[in-house]
């Protein structure tokens, strides 16, 4: 069963109130019977008094009358005596029947005791009463006067003294109520200190109770809120009360369990979005640094390509110098054929002319055996002579063995004439052929040359849209770095919270330190003394002219 | 045989160079991974000045007053611009039906000042031409201009200049082509050109973030600063963020790129959605 707060402060107001009732039922009981018995005192007690007290003055007064009725002569004044004591004994009839309602069963006995006396007084009255209103004389007065002082007054003393006995019975029984009140009043007192001292001691036990049982509860649900409050979402929440609290701290349970699922899930989400993060970041890097390189490559290309057309170019003119000398070179080998036979000619001519050498050298040995024949005769005078003619004799010799060298290279020379002649004739075709081709070189250097300039201008286009892509992935480098970055610091922060699984620590990236600020050169010192390094910009520069323009 | 004109491979000594010099004076981060993309970017510059090595080449940029103008080319090289036409058009959605009816109107601003800082080749200023122009049709009295700076002479010259091949300006609607671009006579060409009344609305100016102040006399209504952050470190972000917003009206707009994200720094601005933030009182 739950006992909340509400039912423990309701119990212990309940118990409370109902002390208060039992004390104000118990106090107005006592009160009540005493104002009973007050009441009895003051109506029943106290008449009852009264009227016998009264009861004996009518007597006294009766009796003093039946003296008077002896005593008097005078007829006037009996018939008032009489008149007098009817009244009186109407009155005190009158009084004996009150007396005799409000009595209780002792004094109705009483009572009927004394009607008993007052019976015989009355007729012992009417005997003085006949008496005395008779014809009076000694013997009647005599008589009247016996019965009034033997039997009228002692039934009259008798009847006095009953009552005066109600009186004294009545007056008994007020000290008996008095008495019965007073113990009356200290039962009630005494009843009420034992309600009053059981229900504090209830009212303190509950008051303990209720004050125990919330701050138990309330620390525990502080002591839980406060660790929630540090990040904590560990902490063991038990809820043994069955209260407020207790529901209160199955709440905060409940919570702590959705906190948990969902900071887990942060923190998951913020893992992957800063590995992925990381993953784009480096991606987007090597898509950068591949984009540069396609971009360096690029403008390598174009230059290249650059040169190729200009190299192109060059060819093409190269191949039309060629044809051109080509055909000078068959014009000129055709020459050249002529040439050759006329050499050949030369040459037949040049053999005839050695040989007359030849001779000449034959002729000029022997002239020069006969001088050194001529010379030895002459002994120590030829002497010189001998030398010289030795010497005619070798040049004669060398120049027969040279003649006929030069014969034997002329006729093969005559060959040789006569197949370069043959060759150069049968070139003549081959380089016409040459030129031709040469021809078709240049026509397609040309062809070429507007290709590559196309693909030129493409490698152009090409290298702009490398270039924007190379600024494009640079950027969104730049921009994963910053995402990555941003994901680490909700990680840090999402740290905070304690979910149990090491959540923090298992995948906590290391947050790369942001670097040091580098020494500043002498370079720099010098940029820095300048607060601002605006360019004014020559604002008049219009590369192009809106002439070039028209409505879109 | 044909000869490759191949560049020259760049030391990492040349590289370190190159890196200290960017990172401290542009606040842009040159990983070492950057360096096949610095060395072939800056392959053409070095051919450029006519030397053999990056060595002399660096020399030569960092040598005192004359490399002035080197240095920017080197700079125009090894920055990355991105730019389109309608790039992130949210942000332009969110101008025309959040900040012109609500902030203008509730100001009685007839005359709106915007800032592209770090515009590239412009189109993102002229992007906002259009979206401003456009909306001008039904607000005849609205006045606006466009502040539009880079760090780079070249892409700023280009700006200045106008001119997109066809393909650039292909995802625009014609009607919008139309209205605002003029294409080229020449068909081989294929080229257009923003037309002149557009181009009045934008002025170039250089401007370099990591400078101590930035050099502009007055505040902005609206900045757009997309896609630059992420080329800085952090500290140089929030440097950079906090300059900017000292150029933003109270109330002003600043928008920045899909990627990036101002948490954890102490800046006047509120977000009001993603990239998407407000000047407040500091």
């Amino acid at each position: 069963m739950k006992f909340t707060i509400k039912a423990k402060l309701i119990l212990a107001t309940i118990v409370q109130l109902s002390a208060a009732l039992v004390v104000f039922y118990i106090g107005n009981n006592n009160a009540y019977q005493l104002n009973k018995k007050i009441d009895e005192i003051i109506k029943v007690n106290t008449q009852r008094i009264n009227l016998s007290a009264k009861i004996a003055e009518d007597v006294q007064f009766i009796t003093k009358r039946e003296k008077d009725l002896i005593l008097s002569k005078d007829r006037e004044v009996l018939m008032d005596l009489v008149k007098q004591v009817d009244a009186r004994t109407e009155d005190m009839e009158n009084r004996y029947a009150e007396l005799k309602d409000i009595s209780d069963e002792k004094g109705v006995e009483i009572l009927d005791n004394f009607q008993l006396r007052w019976s015989e007084y009355t007729s012992s009255f009417a005997k003085i009463k006949s008496l005395s209103m008779g014809v009076k004389n000694d013997s009647t007065e005599q008589l009247a006067y016996e019965i009034s002082s033997t039997t009228a007054r002692q039934k009259a003393l008798e009847a006095v003294t009953i009552v005066s006995q109600i009186v004294r019975k009545n007056e008994k029984a007020l000290e008996a109520a008095n008495l019965e009140t007073n113990a009356l009043y200290e039962s009630g007192e005494r009843l009420m200190w034992i309600i009053l001292g059981v229900s504090l001691l209830v009212a303190t036990v509950l008051a303990f109770w209720i004050i125990i049982t919330i701050t138990s509860s309330i620390h525990k649900a502080m002591s839980a809120i406060k660790a929630v409050s540090e990040g904590d979402l560990t902490v063991n929440i038990e809820s043994t009360n069955k209260d407020e609290i207790g529901d209160l701290l199955e709440y905060l349970k409940d919570m702590i369990v959705k906190l948990k699922e969902v900071i887990t899930f942060v923190s998951t989400a913020a893992d992957q979005i800063a590995a992925a993060s990381e993953q784009m970041s480096s991606s987007s890097q090597q898509m950068s640094q591949g984009s540069t390189e396609q971009a360096a490559s690029t403008e390598e290309v174009s230059s290249s390509m650059e040169e190729m057309v200009s190299n192109i170019q060059q060819n093409t003119e190269n191949a039309q110098a060629t044809e051109k000398i080509a055909i000078k070179a068959s014009d000129d080998i055709r020459e050249g054929s002529h040439s050759v036979n006329e050499t050949v000619q030369s040459m037949k001519l040049i053999a005839n002319k050695i040989s007359i050498i030849s001779e000449i050298a034959r002729q000029t040995n022997l002239l020069a055996l006969n001088a050194a024949v001529e010379a030895a005769r002459a002994g120590e005078h030829g002497k010189g002579f001998a030398v010289v003619a030795a010497e005619v004799r070798k040049l004669a010799e060398r120049s027969q063995v040279a003649a006929t060298e030069i014969n034997t290279l002329s006729s093969s020379s005559v060959e040789t004439a006569v197949t370069s002649g043959r060759l150069l004739v049968e070139i003549v075709p081959n380089i016409q052929k040459t030129a031709s081709l040469v021809q078709e070189i240049a026509a397609a250097s040309i062809e070429q040359n507007s290709g590559a300039s196309q693909v030129n201008s493409a490698i152009q286009q090409l290298n702009l849209v490398v270039q924007s892509n190379a600024a494009t992935s640079e950027e969104m480098s730049a921009s994963a770095e910053e995402l990555a970055n941003q994901a680490s610091e909700l990680r840090e922060a999402i740290i905070f919270f304690n979910v149990g699984n090491n959540l923090g620590k298992k995948s906590r990236r290391k947050v790369k330190p942001r670097k040091k600020k580098p020494e500043v050169s002498e370079h720099m010192i010098a940029a820095k003394s300048k607060k601002s390094s605006g360019v004014v910009l020559d604002m008049d520069v219009d590369d192009d002219s809106d002439e070039e323009y028209e409505q879109f | 045989m044909i000869e490759l004109s191949t560049g020259v491979k760049m030391k990492d000594s040349d590289f370190r160079r190159i890196k200290e010099y960017i990172e401290n004076e542009v606040g842009i981060k040159l990983p070492y991974i950057k360096k096949t993309m610095v060395e072939s970017r800056l392959n053409k510059r070095r051919n450029a000045v006519g030397v053999q090595t990056f060595n002399e080449y660096l020399d030569h940029v960092f040598a005192p007053g004359v490399g002035k103008v080197e240095l920017i080319n080197m700079i125009d090289a090894v920055t990355t611009n991105k730019t389109d036409f309608f790039r992130e058009p949210e942000h332009f959605h969110f101008l025309t039906t959040q900040v012109l009816p609500s902030y203008a109107d509730k100001n009685n601003l007839k005359y709106i000042k915007l800032w592209s800082a770090g515009c590239s080749t412009g189109e993102e200023a002229y992007t906002t031409c259009m979206v401003l122009n456009d909306y001008l049709r039904s607000h005849p009295s609205f006045h606006y201009n466009i502040l539009a700076t880079d760090i780079s002479t070249e892409v700023l010259r280009k700006g200045m200049n106008a001119v997109y091949s066809m393909e650039r300006v292909a995802k625009i609607p014609l009607e919008t082509k139309k209205r605002y671009l003029l294409k080229s006579k020449d068909k081989t060409k294929n080229t257009v050109r923003i037309i002149p009344e557009l181009r009045k609305k934008v002025t170039f100016q250089q401007l370099n973030f990591m400078d101590d102040y930035y050099d502009i006399s007055y505040k902005f209504d609206v900045v757009f600063c997309r896609n630059v952050l992420i080329y800085f470190n952090k500290p140089t972000q929030e440097k950079v963020i906090r300059k900017i917003s000292r150029k933003i009206k109270t109330g002003g707009y600043l928008f920045l790129g899909h990627s990036e994200t101002i948490i954890d720094m102490k800046l006047p601005l509120k977000q009001l959605g993603p990239t998407i933030f407000q000047k407040i009182d500091a």
